[in-house]
């Protein structure tokens, strides 16, 4: 045990003595000074204040303002004194409760004249509440709110035995159920108050004398006059309030709220027992020799304080700061949240030993790169590829765009104004070539050597845009066939158009030979199959084609009379625009053809690719675009004349595409020898 | 209004638009080409009904013999699992028949290129240099540039190459000397088809403009 808890306990069993003395003869029978009271005197110890909590240091009568001041303030002196005889006019006043407070005054007029009290430990007690009423603030609040008791009777009064005071933690408060009006009917002493009076009167309610006072000035005058009556101030209309109305208006048995021992064993033991007390303070209880086993008498009276059955939550957010041992918080568990849910909360998140320090130290690692000469090269090489990705390229600008389509649009123009002036002109300016291509005047001198009303096959494998071209190379070379021979024509096309084209070619451009579908032509219509359409046609014509477009049995009719192998034709004509389509009816109609000639009529544009198939013999001949076709024409004595029509368009669009195109290289030399000079220069 | 003046006016019509892409790209010219693929298409698929699958396909499997009939089921077979490429859960059903049309092609091809095509092509380039036709100047020239001609482009497409010892990629001397002659030629050959291709369009433009002008009475 602590010297200076050893001291003030002998202290306060002194003055406990002494107070016993004087207050016999009125009090009940006296139970003999307990030595267990360890707390008993406390106020009266000299400890440094840095070693007593705040609690105790308020339960032992120690203010904030001046815990070694026993002398109360005139003002309250003189407050009281105002107060006294308001309250004693009250009508449910007690004779014997007006002779205990005559005795009280009395007793507080001397201690307040001699600054000491007979029993100093209880008197500490008052006079911390009379250092407390230094503060005119506080004095003034606790006298209104005795005068509010009686109003407040029917509020819900603490449990009996529960210390309300605010130096025990606002947490134990709402666990014992003790709301905060109880301790501001106190009249303010709640802050000034030890906890430990407060119970005592408690403890005391049972008497109904004390408890039909109805204020604090009437507490005063129940308590008897002595140092013990301090408590009884402060608890006298804490048990007051409910006693109020009708019971008290019954005689009532004066009996003396508190006996000294109860107020230096019973309350302080009990207000101890319901709360978390210190180890340190447990210890010294436990080990005080001579000290009860059992609990003290107000605890054994009243019903014993169970500890609150808290949630979890609630159990570790509370501020239990001053019970978490050193051990079991650590050190570093003092450290004050700022921020989150946990705000303003201290030492609620344990630190976890050896989180702060690293287990093991991180093993080093190389960074030393086994890269050879080349490599070093290879990633140079790359690290200049991505810069130089990364390096925005000049947008082209639109000067250059716009002068790209003003130069499309100046072509544009020319071309078709030069090509219809010349065509809407009439002009025949231009003689057709005098010297005519030798695959030409070979497809001429094949289409001559063709038997009169012999059948002939003629393909019609181009595209509608190519018309324009290919009726007029095959015009002039199809005329002179039916002017001459009165072939009876069978048209065929591996194209879905083609079909309709020839039937476009022979009743529009050789409108003049007045040939008739099915007396002197059939179509055979849309070959399909590609190349192997053309391979099943040329081995069994009939059996690949054995309709015409209209459905119609063509095999039958006097046009192909006679006429039912590959060979039976007299010569093949195929009219293409592509090198494919020369191709496919070359390769695959080779070895069905027998003696029939074959005759291409080729756009321009393949002409040039299907020449070597007539040098090398495999087809007689060959017109390809309007230069093959002149000479086609001229043998036919200028009939139809679609090439002569065209031809001085044809020739001045030829000049004028030579014309372009020199002067654009021109053009594009002399910027590049312009802007060589100028950066040599 | 007869169906020659309809047709006309339409052709007149639709090849304003399609010239009109000489300004730029515009409404008119985009309309003219869904046009002609549109009527394409509709054309294309009326053909293909009445012109094969109807004569070739479907009246035959009604009026034809047990024999036509077994003999059409694997056409049509095929053609059902053909159908089935643009239906992804069961496109796999059309590999068959696509493979078989793909090896079809292939060998019809590739044999008629041989015997229509290489074989000819290679007697005509050796007959080039035929004695009789050495017997003139001419001849000499012409079968001189179709020999030298030939043997220089196919050498061109002989890209292996060594590395020198300065570290540039090379081809032997002479096969350099023999590319670049026949790089020449190439580019000669490739000039001409360029201006095949430019007579074809020019043609074609000819054509349209002198039916404008006659639409409109200006010949």
């Amino acid at each position: 045990m602590p010297d200076w808890v050893r001291v003030a306990r002998d202290q306060l069993v002194d003055n406990a003595s002494v107070a016993d003395a004087g207050t016999k003869g009125d009090q009940q029978p006296e139970t003999p000074p307990s030595d267990e009271d360890l707390l008993a005197g406390l106020s009266h110890q000299d400890q440094p204040e840095e070693e007593i909590p705040e609690w105790v240091a308020r339960v032992i009568g120690l203010s904030e303002g001046g815990r070694r001041s026993g002398t109360p303030s005139p003002d309250v002196e003189r407050r009281i004194a105002e107060e006294a005889p308001r309250e004693t006019a009250a009508p449910r006043q007690d004779p014997e409760i007006g002779g205990q407070e005559k005795r009280l005054r009395d007793l507080w007029s001397q201690d307040v004249d001699t600054g000491e009290s007979a029993d100093g430990g209880t008197f500490n007690g008052a006079a911390s509440v009379e250092n407390a009423g230094n503060e005119n603030a506080e004095i003034n609040e606790w006298l209104r709110q005795l005068d509010a008791t009686s109003a407040r009777e029917q509020e819900p009064q603490p449990p009996r035995g529960v210390p309300a005071t605010k130096d025990v933690p606002t947490w134990v408060d709402r666990m014992m159920g003790v709301p905060d009006a109880p301790t501001q009917g106190l009249g303010g002493l709640g802050d000034a108050l030890p906890d430990w009076l407060t119970e005592s009167a408690a403890a005391g309610e049972e008497s109904p004398g004390v408890s039909s006072v109805p204020d604090g000035s009437r507490a005063l005058q129940a308590s008897p006059p002595s140092a013990a009556s301090a408590g009884t101030i402060a608890a006298a209309p804490l048990e007051a309030s409910p006693r109020s109305g009708t019971q008290a208006a019954e005689p009532l048995e004066v009996v003396p709220a508190f006996s000294p021992e109860e107020i230096h064993r019973i309350d302080v033991d009990a207000v101890f027992a319901s709360m978390h007390m210190p180890d340190w303070l447990a210890d010294v209880g436990s080990r005080e020799p001579g000290s009860s086993p059992q609990l003290p008498p107000a605890a054994q009276e009243e019903e014993p304080i169970a500890p609150a059955d808290l949630p979890s939550w609630v159990e570790a957010m509370r501020p239990v700061e001053s019970a978490v041992t050193p051990a079991a918080g650590g050190g570093a568990d003092s450290r004050l949240e700022d921020r989150g849910p946990l705000l303003g909360l201290q030492g609620v998140l344990p630190a976890i030993p050896g989180a702060a320090v690293p287990s093991s130290r991180p093993k080093p690692h190389s960074m030393k790169l086994d890269a050879s000469e080349q490599h070093q090269a290879h990633a140079k090489l790359l690290e200049e590829m991505l810069a130089a990705e990364t390096q925005p390229l000049p947008i082209q600008g639109a000067g250059q765009l716009r002068s790209q389509r003003a130069l499309r649009w100046a072509i544009s123009a020319v071309l078709v104004i030069v090509l219809s002036g010349a065509i809407l002109s009439g002009s025949r300016n231009f003689p057709l070539p005098a010297a005519v291509p030798n695959e030409s005047i070979a497809a001429i001198q094949a289409v001559q050597s063709i038997a009169p009303d012999a059948p002939v096959l003629a393909v019609f494998d181009y595209e509608p845009a190519t018309v324009g071209e290919m009726e007029a190379t095959a015009a002039s070379l199809m005329d002179h066939l039916l002017l001459l021979k009165h072939p009876r024509l069978a048209v065929i096309s591996t194209s879905p158009t083609g079909s309709a084209l020839a039937e476009r070619f022979i009743s529009g451009t050789l409108a003049d030979r007045a040939y008739v579908r099915g007396v002197q032509y059939v179509n055979l219509g849309y070959l399909p199959g590609g190349l192997a359409g053309v391979q099943s046609f040329a081995q069994d014509p009939m059996a690949a084609a054995p309709l015409g477009a209209s459905t119609d049995r063509v095999w039958d009719s006097s046009v192909l009379l006679g006429t039912r192998r590959l060979s039976d034709f007299a010569a093949i004509i195929v009219l293409t625009e592509s090198l494919e389509g020369g191709r496919v009816w070359i390769e695959q109609t080779a070895a069905a053809r027998g003696a029939s000639s074959m005759i291409i009529v080729s756009s321009a544009q393949a002409g040039p690719m299907l020449l070597p198939y007539f040098d090398s013999g495999q087809i007689e001949g060959l017109v390809a675009g309007l230069n093959g076709a002149a000479g086609a024409e001229i043998a036919n004595n200028g009939l139809p004349g679609l090439v002569r029509r065209y031809w001085d368009a044809y020739s001045i669009g030829l000049y004028l595409a030579v014309l372009l195109i020199t002067f654009g290289a021109l053009w594009h030399f002399w910027i590049g020898f312009h802007e060589r000079r100028i950066e040599a220069a | 209004m007869s169906a020659d003046l309809i047709s006309t006016v339409t052709a007149f019509l639709l090849t304003v638009m399609i010239l009109s892409y000489l300004v730029g790209d515009n409404p008119a010219f985009r309309i003219a080409v869904y046009v002609f693929v549109g009527v394409t298409a509709g054309y294309v698929a009326a053909v293909a009904w009445w012109q094969v699958l109807l004569p070739d396909l479907i009246l035959p499997l009604i009026t034809g013999t047990p024999t036509t009939r077994a003999m059409l089921a694997v056409p049509l077979l095929l053609g059902g699992m053909l159908l089935m490429k643009s239906w992804p859960p069961l496109s796999r059903l059309g590999a068959p028949a696509m493979g078989m049309l793909v090896g079809a092609a292939s060998a019809v091809a590739i044999g008629g290129a041989i015997q229509g095509t290489l074989f000819p092509q290679i007697g005509a380039t050796l007959e080039s240099v035929d004695s009789e036709q050495l017997g003139s100047l001419e001849g000499i020239v012409n079968g001189a540039l179709v020999l030298v001609g030939v043997i220089t482009s196919l050498t061109y497409f002989h890209f292996s190459a060594r590395v020198t010892a300065d570290g540039t990629v090379r081809r032997l001397g002479a096969i350099e000397i023999a590319a670049g002659i026949g790089a020449v030629f190439l580019a000669i050959t490739l000039g001409v088809l360029f201006a095949g291709v430019y007579s074809a369009a020019l043609t074609a433009l000819i054509e349209r403009l002198d039916f404008i002008g006659t639409f409109l009475g200006l010949r």
